[in-house]
């Protein structure tokens, strides 16, 4: 990723003069694979003498190879049925809340006052659980996903009307006046010359956005929700079913970071075919 | 290529003061996995104790590495560098680097620039503020103590980074390409103002320059660097009486030097 | 200068005028429905607690775990993030594992930490430490690796500890990033003690928006809600005001 380069007038700090450049390359990818497997067996390593040691209660913390074995028998129980549960609420919320946020942040960018005046609003959001509006919206929407798509939807909204505006704003102003030199209405000069120009930085919000919208519901299920991933590992917890409760968590975090990797590689593609 | 090694400590220090530089054979190489580029190819020469030594070359020549070289930031690959006749192994105390592009800390005021170098000395408070105050004074920044960067010019700021090395009191000064960022005029205005700073300290001074004129108006002796892989071409004495005024540039005598030096650059 | 004054007065308004559209918006809905209160009796229930002291103690619970989950994940996520930013090899290392963690809802570790902690302010401090560290190390690592370089060679060349070129050269100068990063954290956490006190707490403002909504009492749960709100608002802009003071100061 980083590329190899012998800055030979970088300096270290106090000590010994600096040779000659180290050898970059080979040895630094595997030195950094090499860390990463180095914590990877900290970590599962202290799991295991906490739970050998009885410093944390086996029923509360099973071994690491339980946990293991107890991911594999997921799929035995209704773990579709909560899978796409929560798929839906999350590309619902991130068609509306994309729609939206599109539409909100050309908004800002046509009227930088309407920005300005929403930008502490948007900061503060950033920092509220929305989830707390909940029961508002139980009353508005009813006792259906609704709710729930709405609030996740605003998590979309965010990342996509911030980057929006700001990708639109990071264009060249002469543009607009090429648009018109062309003679090409409102509409359409937009789509042609101005949105592929900001779609880069969009593309980077919509990943973001996806995530947030996803990270967001599985934590809304977990409290009021009677189906979804969510929903099913605070089912387990409040019901002790340790076991499955763990496996559930660690295939939630494995399917969350292959995500989130599958998005990386999309918008890393997207990226480098408009750039 | 002029070799002038002395080893008679006499000659290197006449005055008494310390930072006489002695290069010896010193070559650099870069090494890059396999490839490897000779920067600095067996340059030898000296430079005597408080006396003032342009180096000019052309891009690439590697003549900031002789810098670091002088301040131990790095080792020859072979050679010897030598400072009051004992070898430069690690990061010198006497030295002190002005850079070319802007290296003041913009959240601290200019008299805490000044102060810094002090500071991570482990220098105390009253005492590097006392020597601060003094160095701004001297590179005619006074009333400007409390300022930050961003409200000065490039030229007040480079006179900053001045002050922030005198402030340390080395022996050598070692400047890469300081006024390199600053437009003609500047230059002008702020290397007459180092010539007068320097008169009044008589530090040694190591001062690369792509500005020929610049070299020739400022030094005592100017090193000419030919292409990489360097060695010295030449070392050119100035004998220009001073102290020096600007207009000394518009002599016959200066003129002619730089036309000859600009012949062995070509 | 005349135009960003009236530039200036028209945001205002704006807000103004946002709030008001807000306000009323809440006005007509609490009119239409008798499931939600209006602003007035909410405010007014509000404020009835917090004389009466009931708001107190689940105040002090929420402010008190956010607060140290916040200042665990800043002193364990700037170090971080700094080694990411200045090692490359550590960065090469590990920035891709904190950006594919960073994917994975830290609430689903919530019961983990129910267990092995137990319920009460730590394991909520806690939940808050490991959500709000990502964006202090992301921020941290991305401010520190842009550093103009001539600095680190300052640094170096006055011959300086590796620890006091960070801690007076680099760290200075990557400040306002590091704040932008901070004022994202203390968000995250104040959002995830919430978001854990609703699923299970001992006591928090959480708690007593889900207490007062399954005993329907309205006003007192709207008055909470609208309480936390206020709290994310002020602290946030808070930070955010801080956080562009030096970014004024670093241009």
């Amino acid at each position: 990723m980083t590329t190899a380069s012998s800055d030979a007038s970088s300096t270290l700090p106090s000590g010994r003069a600096k040779k000659a450049p180290r050898v970059d390359g080979i040895r630094f990818r595997a030195g950094a694979i090499l860390l990463r497997i180095l914590l990877l067996v900290a970590v599962v390593a202290a799991w295991q003498i906490a739970v050998s040691t009885g410093a944390v209660n086996s029923l509360t913390l099973p071994t690491p190879w339980q946990a293991l074995k107890a991911m594999s028998q997921v799929r035995d129980g209704e773990f579709w049925k909560d899978l796409s549960n929560t798929g839906l609420v999350v590309l619902a919320a991130f068609g509306i809340g994309g729609a939206a946020g599109l539409a909100a942040g050309i908004a800002f960018w046509r009227l930088p006052a309407l920005g300005d005046a929403v930008e502490p609003f948007l900061v503060t959001l950033y920092a509220t659980p929305t989830l707390v509006f909940y029961p508002v919206l139980i009353v508005l929407l009813g006792l259906n996903l609704w709710p729930l798509i709405l609030i996740a939807s605003v998590m979309v909204f965010m990342p996509i009307a911030l980057n929006t505006m700001i990708g639109l704003r990071s264009l060249s102003p002469v543009l607009p006046r090429l648009a018109r030199s062309l003679g090409s209405p409102g509409p359409v000069a937009f789509r042609k010359i101005l949105l592929p120009g900001a779609l880069p930085i969009v593309i980077s919000g919509a990943r973001v956005a996806f995530l947030y919208a996803t990270m967001g519901t599985i934590a809304m299920e977990m409290v009021v929700a009677s189906a979804g991933l969510g929903y099913r590992i605070g089912y387990d917890y409040s019901n002790f079913r340790t076991q499955e409760m763990y496996g559930l968590v660690l295939v939630v975090a494995v399917l969350a970071t292959g995500l989130n990797w599958i998005l990386t590689r999309v918008e890393k593609s997207m990226r480098r075919d408009l750039a | 290529m002029t070799s002038m090694v002395n080893s008679g400590v006499e000659t290197i220090n006449p005055d008494g003061h310390d930072g006489a530089v002695v290069l010896d054979g010193v070559e650099m190489t870069f090494r890059n996995g396999a490839d490897a580029t000779t920067a600095v190819a067996d340059v030898s020469g000296t430079v005597r104790a408080g006396s003032f030594v342009s180096i000019v070359g052309p891009s690439g020549c590697g003549k900031s590495t002789l810098l670091d070289l002088v301040a131990g930031l790095q080792s020859p690959t072979s050679g010897a560098v030598m400072v009051d006749g004992g070898a430069v192994r690690k990061p010198r105390r006497d030295t002190a680097l002005v850079f070319q592009e802007d290296s003041t800390l913009h959240w601290r005021t200019v008299l805490d620039n000044v102060a810094f170098g002090l500071e991570m000395r482990g220098v105390g408070k009253r005492e590097r503020r006392a020597v601060a105050q003094e160095m701004v004074e001297l590179v005619g920044l006074g009333g400007f103590e409390k300022h930050r960067p961003r409200q000065l010019s490039g030229g007040m700021r480079q006179r900053v980074a001045i002050a922030r090395a005198l402030a340390m009191n080395p022996s050598i000064l070692l400047m890469d390409e300081p006024f390199g960022a600053l437009d003609q005029q500047t230059r002008h205005h702020v290397g007459a103002e180092l010539t007068r700073i320097w008169e009044s300290t008589r530090k040694t001074v190591l001062f690369v320059t792509h500005d020929v004129a610049e070299a020739v108006y400022l030094s005592d002796q100017v090193w000419v660097m030919s292409k990489r892989p360097s060695r010295l071409s030449a070392c050119i004495d100035i004998t220009l009486p001073r102290p020096r005024s600007l207009e000394v540039m518009s002599t016959d005598a200066f003129q002619h030097t730089v036309a000859q030096i600009w012949e062995m650059l070509a | 200068m005349s135009r960003s004054v009236s530039r200036r007065r028209k945001v205002m308004e704006l807000r103004i005028g946002l709030v008001v559209v807000a306000v009323l918006g809440w006005y007509g809905a609490s009119a239409a429905s008798p499931l939600i209160a209006s602003p007035l009796d909410s405010v007014r229930a509000l404020v009835d607690q917090a004389r009466a002291g009931a708001l107190t103690a689940d105040c002090a619970s929420t402010l008190g775990a956010m607060l140290y989950g916040f200042v665990a994940s800043v002193v364990i996520g700037i170090p971080i993030g700094y080694a990411i930013g200045r090692s490359r090899l550590i960065g090469a290392a590990f920035e891709p594992v904190i950006a594919s963690l960073f994917a994975v809802p830290r609430i689903i570790f919530y019961p983990l930490l129910l267990g092995v902690i137990g319920v009460g302010a730590t394991s909520k401090a806690w939940l808050a430490a490991i959500s709000a560290v990502f964006p202090i190390i992301i921020a941290t690592a991305g401010g520190v690796r842009q550093v103009a370089p001539i600095l680190s060679r300052l640094g170096s060349s006055l011959g300086s500890s590796r620890l006091k070129v960070a801690w007076k050269i680099v760290l200075p100068a990557a400040l306002p990033p590091i704040m932008g990063g901070v004022r994202i954290g203390f968000g995250v956490a104040f959002v995830t003690v919430i978001i854990a006190e609703l699923f299970v707490a001992a006591s928090g403002l959480g708690l007593a928006v889900r207490d007062a909504y399954s005993q329907l009492n309205l006003a007192v749960m709207y008055g909470d809600i609208l309480f936390i709100v206020a709290v994310a608002f002020v602290g946030s802009l808070a930070l955010w005001a801080v956080e562009r003071r030096l970014q004024a100061v670093s241009d």
